[in-house]
């Protein structure tokens, strides 16, 4: 087999997107040629993009093989869960506390962080933080939780 | 041409008035910063300082809001060198080659260049703004909604080029930012598009969440999984000056790059958008090191920086000759001079000539002081690569969350941000290129609107595009370009079946 | 990419300190690694309240905006030097902003510049739109009141309407630029076209700004436009003025004739003031138009307001709510008469 398995999930990713999108332009009017409605750019666009997308795939049939690699989920899941924590906190347990669950949190994503570096790396952040985007910039945020 | 230079003298002795260099000084520090700073733009800026400037001489105030523009242009290239963190639109072609040489050791010479190039850059643009704005306003005034449009298109197809793999791909990455872009309120009939109900959305999704996502964040997740390619980044720093093979190498880009960025940056409306993307093609095309692109090459850090100080220059000319903003920091300014009783226009030369000549001098001291500023900074920033990595991800991780919530206090975008670095990460493991996203989603919208108008003005008949000179002449070369990069595709692997 | 302005008062540090004019002394570039780029932002003398932002409801550069800034300038020096911001919010005929301030805390932090095409026009004619121009707002005070004015391309044979009337009828129609839908701009086109039974070819811009730049450069012979945002391009000759739709001519525009002149009897103007949303504390509401109407009679602001062709305007609080009542009432008439729609 010579499939190109990386370009063949680009054109069904590609496809799949342009599907729903073309499914929920249905709501959009199309209007006329001399006065497009809302729909006509997105229905050009991604009808374009269905014709890419199933190109790419055929093309993806005979141009490999180039096999899907694998994922680092720990570490995505890691460093992405610490913005989630960060956005979660952020309005009701202010910029510190926000700040130090996400670096805490984002930290475990590297193997070689020691207790007392991720300790370290928190206290400088939180100070520079507090020095840039509070003493600084004033971005209205609170610095410590609000109850 | 003698006028010419008893004009610039005029300009200087205006531009050089200590109250008036310490503000060129502090429009360039604050651009600067914002440039830097993840999420924070020059239009937001601008717009904050401007009640400020009406207590100031109107030359004065418009000296530092020019200060701040220029200024976060080189800012903005800073963290795209660095971190892969493109802060401006046009920095976003910085990460591409930019990153690379960062990642080979060579981040000194690539902030180098990029300084000395939007230097030489901006030099030229100012001496093209005193010397012929009037003429190139002219040109600038006979493009049409079509002609912006096939610009816009021909755009897109270079945005393509700029991947490095299959270019059906990257095809597809710029309609698929095409398409995200179509995301919030279409501006004509207030309908709301692929929302879903999210007020945070009417706006359409930010330029800043986006960028920051797939570039930045994808790139941390991609850093923690290979701990053997961000050694290489820590240890080999290598010399922070350029050598002389990369000075000859980079001198022709810069000029070439010069040369785009002053064309485009004259168009009213997404011209300067253009010019850095124009320049990296022209690069990859032309330049002599154009097989290392892709590994960094320093053409594509000359050319590209070089193209967009020269627009942001040039983008003054529309403004300063006809009272026309050519984006929407250019349109604050005009608010600036209106406020002080001032109406940019063609009589503005002589009814304020200290205002037009003491602006084109401080241009140029604006840049030569962004020279100042950011030349003894750069072994500093290259130092900042040898904290180790695991120490480094937190604390970008920590300014683009807070620098993103801070756009619009909202912590949707920072969820917005994660869902694009998932976006981002899938992307690089399908070999998918983001920049041309990027540049889709920036155009898709602009592309909109000049296509609506065209096809309004032209009673629903498309034969325009192919009709206007500009129009057609524009098409032409993207048809070319797009012929040109699909055929040696096409043939090897024509080749490639034969053989197999 | 459209004006994304913050809402935080980010860098208000940094800008009074400018206005402070004490200078850049925290302004250096030898800052530590990391944080030198927040040296670049010096630091305010504190404010005296949470800043005040004001919504403009479109693009900046044009008419409202200028004022909004004007207004936004005065309301600061008069409300104790707490900052007054300017936010720009375009789209949807004014709508999308009106939306935003209409859902905010009625705290004061918060206003917009209300409008004709926000509160009269855009209720009317957009189905979207989730607010009452008149219940969901405390109205504060009319701040510009202006008549429109057909300019057209000097190059172009346009010097009257009748020449107008006569293009339109040449073929294909005639192309009229506008700032936007929704606007009374863009009504005045639809009203025109159809008194004098002519087709016009409504050209919609985002924002005045774009649309007079096609108008000087002939993608579009002519454009109906609000006289402020029009009036220098006028006095500089680089359009020509054709007929203004107020009921006698302007006194700054003396060589300008009226539609009436002309033969067609079409009155319109637009207005904009600032409000508030709905609840807003009676005192605070009032201490906001105490200073809107200091702001306004202060002799340079009006001289420039009426050397731009805008008047001043003269209601406040419960003045200006019916005064916005009324406009809502006549322009969603003219609406449904005129037949106008956004495609």
């Amino acid at each position: 087999m010579r499939i190109n398995a990386k370009d063949l999930f680009s054109g069904l990713i590609l496809i799949v997107i342009a599907l729903v999108g073309l499914w929920l332009n249905a709501d959009h009017a199309m209007g006329t040629a001399q006065r497009m409605g809302p729909g006509y750019m997105p229905w050009l666009t991604f009808m374009l993009q269905l014709v890419l997308g199933a190109i790419i795939v055929v093309l993806a049939l005979n141009s490999g093989p180039d096999p899907l690699e694998r994922w680092a989920w720990r570490e995505m899941s890691l460093v992405l869960l610490g913005m989630c924590v960060f956005g979660l906190l952020l309005e009701r347990g202010g910029l510190f506390l926000s700040t130090t669950a996400m670096i805490v949190i984002a930290s475990l994503a590297d193997r070689t962080h020691r207790p007392l570096g991720v300790l370290g790396v928190t206290i400088f952040l939180l100070a520079l933080c507090w020095w840039v985007f509070i003493h600084e910039l004033d971005i209205r945020v609170s610095v410590w939780p609000q109850f | 041409m003698d006028l010419l230079i008893a004009n610039l003298a005029h300009g200087f002795s205006v531009a050089l008035s200590w109250n008036n260099l310490l503000f060129a000084f502090i429009g360039c520090m604050i651009g600067t910063a914002i440039g830097v700073l993840p999420g924070i733009g020059p239009v937001a800026t601008i717009s904050l300082l401007l009640p400020i400037t009406f207590g100031q001489p109107a030359t004065t105030a418009i000296i530092m809001l020019a200060g701040i523009y220029y200024g976060a242009q080189y800012g903005g290239s800073t963290t795209a060198i660095l971190l892969n963190l493109p802060g401006e639109v046009s920095s976003v072609v910085t990460t591409l080659e930019g990153y690379k040489m960062a990642r080979r050791g060579r981040a000194g010479a690539a902030l180098t260049i990029a300084a000395l190039g939007s230097f030489f850059a901006g030099s030229v643009a100012t001496v093209l703004v005193a010397a012929s704005g009037p003429l190139l306003t002219s040109i600038a005034l006979s493009f049409g909604p079509a002609d912006y449009f096939s610009l816009m298109l021909l755009g897109l197809i270079i945005a393509a080029v700029l991947a490095q793999g299959s270019v059906i791909k990257s095809v597809g990455m710029v309609v698929l930012g095409v398409a995200l872009g179509l995301v919030g309120t279409d501006v004509q009939t207030g309908q709301q598009r692929f929302t879903f109900g999210i007020p945070e959305l009417s706006d359409g999704l930010g330029f800043a969440a986006l960028a920051m996502g797939m570039f930045g964040i994808a790139e941390i997740i991609l850093n923690l999984e290979r701990p053997e390619a961000r050694s290489v980044l820590t240890t080999k720093v290598g010399s922070l000056y350029l050598n002389r093979e990369e000075v000859r190498r980079a001198v022709p880009s810069v000029l070439r790059g010069t040369l785009v960025g002053s064309a485009l940056g004259i168009l009213p409306g997404g011209g300067a958008a253009l010019a850095s993307f124009g320049s990296y093609m022209m690069e990859r095309r032309l330049s002599k090191g154009r097989a290392e692109f892709g590994t960094g090459a320093i053409e594509g850090v000359a050319g590209p920086e070089s193209a967009n100080n020269a627009a942001s220059q040039t983008s003054f000319i529309p403004l300063l000759t006809l009272g026309i903003p050519a984006n929407a920091v250019m349109a604050l300014m005009v608010g600036a001079l209106i406020i002080q009783g001032i109406q940019p226009g063609p009589r503005m030369v002589e009814a304020q000539p200290d205002l037009f000549w003491g602006l084109i001098a401080s241009m140029w001291i604006g840049n030569l002081m962004l020279l100042i500023i950011n030349l003894p900074m750069i072994g500093m920033w290259v130092k900042l690569l040898q904290v180790p990595y695991r120490y480094m991800y937190p604390a970008i991780l920590t300014f683009c969350a807070i620098g993103i919530y801070s756009i619009n206090n909202n912590v949707f975008d920072v969820y917005l941000t994660v869902l694009f670095a998932i976006a981002g990460y899938l992307f690089a493991k399908l070999k998918m290129e983001p920049a041309p996203l990027l540049i889709g989603f920036v155009l898709g919208p602009m592309m909109e609107e000049h296509l609506r108008r065209a096809m309004l003005l032209s009673r629903g008949d498309p034969s325009v595009f192919i009709e206007r000179p500009i129009s057609g002449t524009l098409l032409a070369i993207a048809a070319l370009a797009l012929g040109m990069m699909l055929l040696p595709n096409l043939r090897r692997k024509k080749e490639e079946a034969l053989a197999g | 990419m459209s004006a994304r302005l913050p809402r935080r008062g980010f860098l208000m540090t940094a800008a009074s300190m400018a206005g402070a004019t004490a200078g850049p002394a925290r302004a250096q570039s030898g800052a530590p690694p990391g944080n030198a780029e927040a040296a670049a932002v010096p630091r305010a003398p504190s404010p005296s309240g949470p800043p005040i932002r004001i919504v403009v409801p479109f693009a900046p550069g044009g008419t409202t905006d200028l004022v909004a800034r004007l207004i936004a300038a005065g309301l600061q020096e008069r409300l104790g030097g707490t900052p007054v911001l300017v936010e720009n919010r375009p789209g949807a005929g004014a709508t999308l902003g009106s939306q935003l301030v209409a859902a905010s805390p009625p705290d004061g932090t918060t206003l917009v510049m209300s409008n004709v095409a926000s509160h009269a026009i855009g209720p009317a004619l957009y189905p979207n739109v989730r607010y009452d121009p008149v219940r969901d707002f405390t109205h504060i005070a009319l701040v510009v009141s202006n008549p429109s004015v057909w300019v057209a391309n000097p190059r172009t044979e346009l010097h009257g309407l009748a020449d107008v009337v006569r293009a339109a009828r040449g073929g294909r129609g005639l192309d009229v630029a506008t700032s936007g839908s929704g606007s009374s701009n863009h009504l005045l086109v639809v009203r025109f076209a159809r008194l004098a039974r002519v087709e016009l070819n409504h050209v919609p811009y985002r924002g005045a700004g774009p649309a007079i730049t096609d108008l000087i450069a002939g993608v579009v012979p002519l454009m109906s436009d609000s006289l402020p945002s029009a009036s220098a391009h006028i006095r500089q000759g680089s359009v020509r003025a054709i007929a203004i739709s107020s009921a006698e001519r302007h006194p700054g525009f003396p060589e300008v004739p009226t539609f009436r002149e002309q033969g067609f009897d079409l009155v319109s103007g637009s207005w904009f003031g600032l409000s508030g949303p709905a609840g807003l504390p009676a005192a605070l509401a009032g201490r906001l138009a105490r200073a809107v109407q200091e702001t306004l009679t202060a002799p340079e602001v009006r001289a420039r307001l009426i050397e731009a062709g805008g008047a001043p305007g003269d209601l406040t609080l419960a003045g200006y709510t019916e005064f916005v009542r009324e406009e809502h009432a006549r322009w969603g008439a003219l609406v449904r008469l005129s037949g106008a729609r956004v495609e």
